[in-house]
């Protein structure tokens, strides 16, 4: 077993924890709206231009 | 890369098999390393961008993935040592010895570099192509949360951005511009406030009562449907196929020998589903006369507030009444409408005490989402109530969590869709829509379940004056035709009193006031003056009675009265004569027209050379190079879409005055279009180099508080505000009401000082790129549209836009043509009792 297949093993067993925690819990709507939320930040972080555009493409 | 819909094949294909037809791409890109199976796979992802009209979306990831291929090639020919053919020999790296750069890494650092971004492009044509919502409600009947949290967030980001670029521009309007990290600070902190009203909606919209049902018909393929699925799996087949005979294989490292296993994925299916196990139905047969909601001896205290919100409150709204409650700020009115709904205790907790009954349900032993099912809420902020991706989803979320079949939740769409008027919207993405248009939408998912009693906490708080009073007469023909209840809480009385059957008034968390509109209006002229509309404040003023519920049953008084003449025949100089104002074709009463001249000339005298023009004209978001159809259509009826309160002109000293009013006139006037961010100019004195404070705060409330300095400085000038002094102590957030929140964030935003004048989109320039400049200074130079595109109000004065148009006029106005205040009214009433009308 190589680090790589290891890695993604514990990434994938870590997920699937948390899915089947998630699922199994039944989320109050405030729990739903937080992991909604702290997920969209995540993304929104991540997400590749944030910056303000300074071009003038339209007429 | 967000979804829109767009007329294309791939849009037109069910969303699990657009979807299945990307990640088969994804899929074939991890199977293969020759680079002609990859420049393959590439023409394919690119080909099917091209073809769904998304080309140039997808194209922008190539910013993003470039960069990131590149990277990956260089680390991996600096990770791995592997390889004959020696291009650069580093020498001896401790720990790792001897580090030589082959070519043979490089090149497999390439290939890895180009999966990674066939793969990246391949995720972006799969995010514009690939409806979420309706792919996640596929998922949501193996993993409900889940797939729900997943729709949710999706919806979040494109709201985030657009906070994240408002906040950005708030942060320009400071005089002491707070840093980057403080304005990321409010984003994250605005959004995790925000959760606390998405979870309260979830729970209006009825999460939790029942999973969704499974489908039970299935829906006829299409012969998109028919050929995106068979190309995905013709791709498949020829991945697994070539696998299995080690096709397409290269090997970049003539040693390497990678032994790779065949796992098996076993899907989860059904793990952790739960279905509630009754469906709630809502009761019916009720007899009318039952009320449809009781308040008995109910006293509430939010957590950590010392005095109670609601002190002993007892009344009763029978079944088919529409019910208006008024109170000034802080008095009560929003906590009687969640208490109402059963957010009051059970969302916001606290010490509670009494009994509220909803629809024969008692809300101490029902929760929120049971309660839904017979009382439709709708709050006062559109955007966290809107909480899918497509209006069609949104209006289809609470009818599917209340287990209805699926031909049941679309006959339900459509049918409130129809009579909402937002059918056009149904396949538009919520992110795209304007304030009144999510306020509409939110409407229709609290109305999609046909409830009982439609509670509204100030719903008209975004809305332009016209859709506002659209929404209200909405309500009324829910009222009348269908014997719907409803609870309005309302600031603005005079839009709601002339179709309302009753009044409660709340003082400081008691009910001070219960009583037809009429009596409501005589109670509040001697213990509430703030509460009276225009029209009641126009009749006390000018000594006529009684007051009015609205305009209509103010002109029968005045015409009673002999005050109010169709075509009033006056005659000049002691007599009246007709006077028409050349420019709004309107007939005027002599004493306004005299008036009139007036008030242009202040205008005129004070006018000089122009402080404020040309107010915006930033394009702050990218065009759409290929606009939907849907988004067409409404350019062709409403014009661009961007920047159309540009050329907002307002003499010197007026400025900070003028130019919001002018600025929100016309905005509001393309009330179809989505609403142009406000806050895109900057002023400052000549010969400063610091802007001066401006007057004027962003457009949204959700993103007018920057810092905790802010807040601070709201709070102390709202103390020193004399209509402020209630919401005060309470530092403002998205929390305090819509009548609170706008007046703290203006108190924050300092008022410039004299002189100022307008430098339009300086700063802008200076921190544009260096090569963008010139073209920023010609595009500010440029006119923006041609005349006739503009408002034909646009450049008045703003009493007359006030006065004379159909659109914005005030109730005062609109009962005394010309009259903008109560007091102007009551002045040309009396002069018109004084004056001798002579008989027709």
């Amino acid at each position: 077993v190589t680090w790589q297949i290891a890695s993604f093993a514990v990434l994938f067993a870590a997920l699937a924890a948390g899915f089947g925690w998630y699922e199994r819990t039944h989320p109050s709507a405030k729990v739903l709206a937080l992991v909604r939320t702290l997920a969209a930040l995540a993304a929104w972080a991540a997400w590749p231009s944030r910056r303000c555009r300074t071009s003038s493409r339209r007429s | 890369v967000i979804y829109e819909r767009r007329a294309s094949p791939l849009h037109a294909a069910r969303a699990t098999v657009a979807g299945a037809w990307s990640v088969v791409l994804v899929f074939a890109t991890l199977a293969f390393e020759h680079p002609l199976v990859l420049a393959a796979l590439f023409l394919a992802v690119a080909l099917g961008a091209v073809g769904a009209g998304v080309g140039r979306r997808v194209a922008r990831m190539l910013r993003f993935a470039l960069p990131f291929a590149v990277l990956i090639t260089l680390v991996n020919v600096f990770v791995v040592r592997e390889g004959l053919t020696v291009i650069f020999r580093v020498g001896e790296v401790p720990p790792f010895g001897q580090v030589d750069l082959t070519l043979e890494s490089l090149v497999y650092g390439a290939i890895l570099g180009v999966r990674a971004l066939i793969m990246l492009l391949a995720a972006a044509l799969f995010s514009a192509t690939v409806n979420p919502d309706e792919l996640l409600r596929v998922f949501r009947r193996i993993s409900f949360r889940s797939a729900l949290t997943a729709a949710l967030a999706v919806r979040l980001v494109p709201v985030l951005q657009r906070d994240g670029r408002r906040l950005a521009e708030a942060r320009r309007l400071r005089v002491d511009e707070p840093s980057r990290v403080a304005a990321l600070r409010a984003v994250v902190a605005g959004s995790l406030d925000r959760a606390g009203d998405v979870a309260a909606t979830l729970e209006l919209r009825g999460y939790r009562t029942v999973a969704p049902r499974a489908a039970s018909g299935r829906e006829r393929w299409s012969r998109h449907d028919v050929a995106f699925a068979a190309s995905a799996l013709a791709v498949a087949l020829l991945t697994v196929g070539a696998h299995l005979v080690d096709a397409g294989v290269m090997t970049a490292y003539p040693s390497l020998d990678v032994p790779v296993g065949r796992g098996r994925a076993r899907a989860r299916r059904g793990a952790g589903r739960r279905r509630p196990a009754a469906v709630l139905r809502s009761p019916g047969g009720r007899a009318m006369s039952e009320p449809i909601l009781a308040f008995e001896g109910v006293t509430y205290t939010y957590p950590g507030a010392a005095s109670p919100a609601l002190d002993d409150v007892s009344f009763a709204l029978p079944a088919g009444e529409f019910c208006v409650v008024a109170g000034l700020s802080a008095s009560g009115k929003s906590t009687v409408a969640r208490a109402a709904a059963g957010l009051v205790p059970h969302f916001h907790g606290g010490r509670f005490g009494g009994r509220v009954t909803t629809g024969g349900l008692d809300t101490r032993e029902h929760g929120v989402a049971d309660l839904a099912a017979v009382a439709g809420t709708l709050l006062q902020d559109p955007e966290t109530q809107v909480v899918l991706n497509t209006v069609r989803a949104e209006l289809a979320f609470p009818l599917e969590n209340r287990g209805h079949a699926p031909a049941a939740v679309a006959r339900g769409v459509e049918e409130v869709a129809l009579a909402l008027g937002i059918a056009d919207l149904l396949d538009r993405p919520t992110h795209e829509l304007s304030g009144g248009e999510l306020q509409r939408v939110a409407l229709g998912a609290a109305l999609a379940g046909r409830p009982r009693l439609v509670i509204l906490d100030e719903p008209t708080s975004q809305l332009d004056p016209v859709a506002g009073d659209e929404l209200i007469w909405l309500l009324r023909r829910l009222n009348e035709e269908w014997g719907t209840s409803v609870l309005l809480v309302e600031h603005r009385l005079e839009r709601c009193l002339a179709a309302a059957d009753r009044v409660l008034a709340f003082d400081a968390g008691r009910l001070a006031c219960d009583a037809p509109p009429r009596e409501f209006l005589g109670w509040a002229a001697d213990a509430a003056p703030a509460l009276q509309t225009p029209g009641a404040r126009l009749f006390a003023r000018a000594g006529l009675r009684p007051p009015p519920s609205g305009v209509k049953d103010a002109r029968a008084t005045l015409r009673a009265h002999g005050l109010l003449d169709p075509r009033p025949a006056i005659e000049p100089g002691g007599g009246l004569t007709p006077a028409t104002d050349p420019g709004k074709g309107l007939t005027l009463s002599a004493p306004l027209a005299a008036a009139r001249p007036a008030r242009r000339r202040r205008f005129a005298g004070a006018r000089g050379p122009r402080r404020l023009a040309r107010a915006s004209g930033w394009p702050d978001r990218p065009a759409r190079r290929r606009p939907d159809p849907a988004a067409g259509r409404a350019r062709r009826a409403h014009g661009p879409q961007r920047r159309r309160q540009v050329d907002a002109a307002a003499p010197p000293g007026r400025a900070a005055d003028a130019e919001p009013r002018l600025d929100h006139r016309c905005r509001a006037g393309r009330a179809a279009a989505p609403a142009p961010r406000a806050t895109t100019c900057c002023t400052r004195p000549w010969g400063r180099r610091r802007p001066p404070p401006h007057a004027r705060p962003p457009a949204s409330p959700s993103t007018r508080i920057v810092t905790r300095a802010t807040c601070r400085a709201a709070r102390s000038s709202a103390s020193r505000s004399r209509s402020s002094s209630a919401p005060a102590t309470r530092a403002p957030s998205r929390r305090s009401s819509a009548s609170t929140s706008p007046r703290a964030a203006w108190t924050a935003a300092p008022r410039a000082t004299s002189p100022t004048a307008c430098a339009p989109c300086r700063r802008r320039q200076r921190r544009a790129r260096r090569h963008a400049r010139p073209r920023v200074r010609r595009r500010l130079r440029r006119p923006r549209r041609p005349a006739g595109r503009r408002a034909p109000d646009r450049r008045r004065p703003t009493a007359d836009v006030l006065t004379g148009g159909w659109y914005f006029a005030t109730e005062t106005a609109r009962i005394v043509e010309g009259a903008l205040l109560p007091e102007e009214g009551a002045a040309l009433l009396k002069s018109r009792l004084t004056l001798e009308v002579p008989a027709p």
